[in-house]
């Protein structure tokens, strides 16, 4: 009786070797990153002497980002994860202890700006704070891994040249936009206004995705008719829904700004970067009217 | 997959909801309150939405919300009679519109965490916390066996028998509402929807007794609820979602051979005769 009740449980045998294979070897040291700009940095001071991920799929927007399987293994695996931090990784605080503790937080430490009463986590758009971001990245990447500092500190004294040269031609860019207004979807440009002295006149607070109320349309709409703006901005990575209607119900065009929140896989495989894009993002601005 | 920490904990869990869903599950579907799930779902969001606006503890208020919704629902059902499913609508429009107004000044990234949960992201605390609610549920099961399946019966006669059956049904209330508040955090109040009622809705196609319906089901949970986790491990799907699917499939499957089976049947005894 009890050898046929075994029997029939045979087939799960099978099952059992599941279990016994073992943690994926890798036979270079990996490291995760939470979205874009935080990958981009981790991947900039790694270089070529360790593979670094990140957990956020081109063209899929952070916040609406959930793990999957793959993404956590990947936690597990590394040997650092970097995130950003201010409420942009709502999984971070659900990560187990041993997860945790190779986990971290970019902006800890760092000043940052609110916008209506919240912290506005897009700290990464401002450059003196990212090069800080940076030097948080390096000096946990020296610490973990040792045995490759040489080459970090190395990679990270060419990544602070190219932020340096791109800053400088920020700078040229600066004063034909300083106090300009601009309309954008959502509120992720405090930084980036703060450095330029921009306003942004924005439809959503700082979740990308929430739809608006008919108090804010109107609004948005006030301001840009007072101060005669001709652009609306919005994000490829959410839906342009707002800024589209906003735009139509104004009579100005709609365009896109990239928060550096994500990039497409066109876009990188194009050769877009952090540099590239935020450059970009000025020649809009300054584009637009006013 | 189990030299992962985070695997070992989500099987676990699985397993243990796996085992709670139908048990508190089944009586709701004997009922004919099976969307109540949902409508309690959508009340542990509408619970959570105020504990984060409020500051409050999120996971005790969303127990509390699931119960009170319950308890109203349990009203309805009396109110509407033959139309005893209204009372869930009416409670999941106000759940919905509750949620969805408050979300509004809750941190978003907060309550979409809520709102799908993850499996994959669990703590030991929460493993306790489900193991609690598994010994509870498995006590009240095993303890009110013969009552619970007198009252589903006929919960009349029942009660003239003797059994207390509306002390009975509110201890039923509290735990189901308890088991959909915590299975919302831990897998997400969609797929708890769905877990409480599909493997007892799959079971009850085989047209056995309560006792063998009630087994069957248990396999079936285990079996979504299992299979949704390693499936979801090398397809690298959602782990919920993936569940809700292979409890979806497999009703489908029962459905298909159960209709396979009469046919056949139905045609060798027309030959025969």
């Amino acid at each position: 009786m009890r050898i046929k009740s075994l029997r029939k449980i045979r087939f799960l045998l099978p099952l059992l070797g599941l279990c016994s294979c073992g943690p994926t070897q890798l036979d270079r040291p990996l490291v995760v990153a939470s979205f874009y700009p935080v990958w981009f940095l981790a991947d900039a001071i790694g270089g070529d002497a360790i593979d670094v991920e990140n957990l956020t799929p081109a063209g899929t927007e952070p916040h609406d980002f959930e793990l999957v399987p793959s993404a956590v293994r990947k936690i597990a695996d590394a040997s650092l994860c970097f995130v950003n931090g201010l409420g942009m990784e709502a999984w971070t605080d659900s990560l187990l202890p041993s997860y945790q503790k190779k986990t971290i937080i970019l902006s800890e430490g760092l000043p940052t700006q609110s916008v209506d009463g919240a912290v506005d986590p897009h700290i990464w758009l401002d450059t003196a704070l990212y090069r800080q971001m940076g030097e948080k990245v390096l000096s946990s990447m020296v610490q973990a891994l040792p045995s490759y500092a040489g080459e970090f500190r190395a990679n990270f004294a060419s990544f602070c040249a190219d932020l340096t040269e791109m800053e400088a031609s920020a700078k040229e860019i600066a004063a034909s936009i300083a106090g300009k207004p601009i309309a954008v979807s959502h509120a992720a440009y405090g930084y980036l206004c703060n450095e330029f002295h921009l306003k942004q006149i924005y439809i959503n607070g700082l979740s990308p995705d929430q739809e608006p109320t008919q108090q804010t349309m109107t609004q948005v709409l006030d301001a840009i008719a007072s101060y005669g703006i001709d652009t609306v901005f919005f994000e490829e990575l959410a839906s342009p829904a707002v800024a589209q209607a906003i735009a139509k119900a104004s009579g100005a065009k709609a365009e896109s700004l990239n928060p550096l929140e994500g990039l497409e896989e066109d876009e990188i495989a194009e050769g877009a970067t952090y540099f590239s894009v935020y450059l970009e993002n000025l020649h809009k601005i300054q584009e637009a009217k006013p | 997959m189990f030299h992962y920490e985070f695997m070992i904990i989500a099987f676990v869990v699985a397993t243990m909801l796996a085992l709670v869903f139908p048990l508190l599950g089944g009586p709701v579907v004997y009922k004919k309150l099976s969307s109540s799930g949902d409508a309690l779902a959508h009340s542990s969001l509408a619970g959570i939405a105020i504990g984060l606006v409020s500051g409050l503890n999120p996971m005790l208020i969303s127990i509390i919300t699931c119960v009170v919704s319950f308890l109203i629902i349990g009203v309805l059902r009396r109110k509407f009679g033959k139309h005893a499913e209204i009372g869930v609508v009416v409670v999941l429009s106000g759940a919905i519109a509750l949620s969805g107004i408050l979300s509004g000044y809750a941190k978003a990234a907060n309550f979409d965490s809520y709102l799908f949960g993850s499996i994959l992201l669990l703590s030991y605390e929460e493993v306790y916390v489900v193991a609690g609610l598994l010994l509870v549920t498995l006590l009240f099961s095993i303890f009110f066996y013969q009552r619970q399946l007198h009252c589903l019966y006929s919960e009349e006669e029942a009660h003239i028998s003797g059994i207390k059956t509306g002390w009975l049904d509110l201890l039923h209330s509290l735990l189901f509402a308890l088991a959909v508040a915590i299975g919302s955090k831990a897998v997400g109040a969609l797929v708890v929807s769905s877990m409480v009622v599909l493997p007892t809705a799959s079971a009850l196609l085989l047209r056995k007794g309560y006792c063998f319906t009630l087994f069957a089901s248990l396999g079936y949970s285990l079996l979504a609820m299992l299979g949704g986790i390693v499936a979801s491990y090398y397809l690298d799907w959602k782990p919920g979602a993936t569940s809700a699917g292979i409890a979806v499939s497999a009703l489908l499957i029962t459905l298909i051979v159960r209709a396979l089976v009469t046919f056949f049947k139905k045609k060798a005894l027309a030959s025969r005769g």
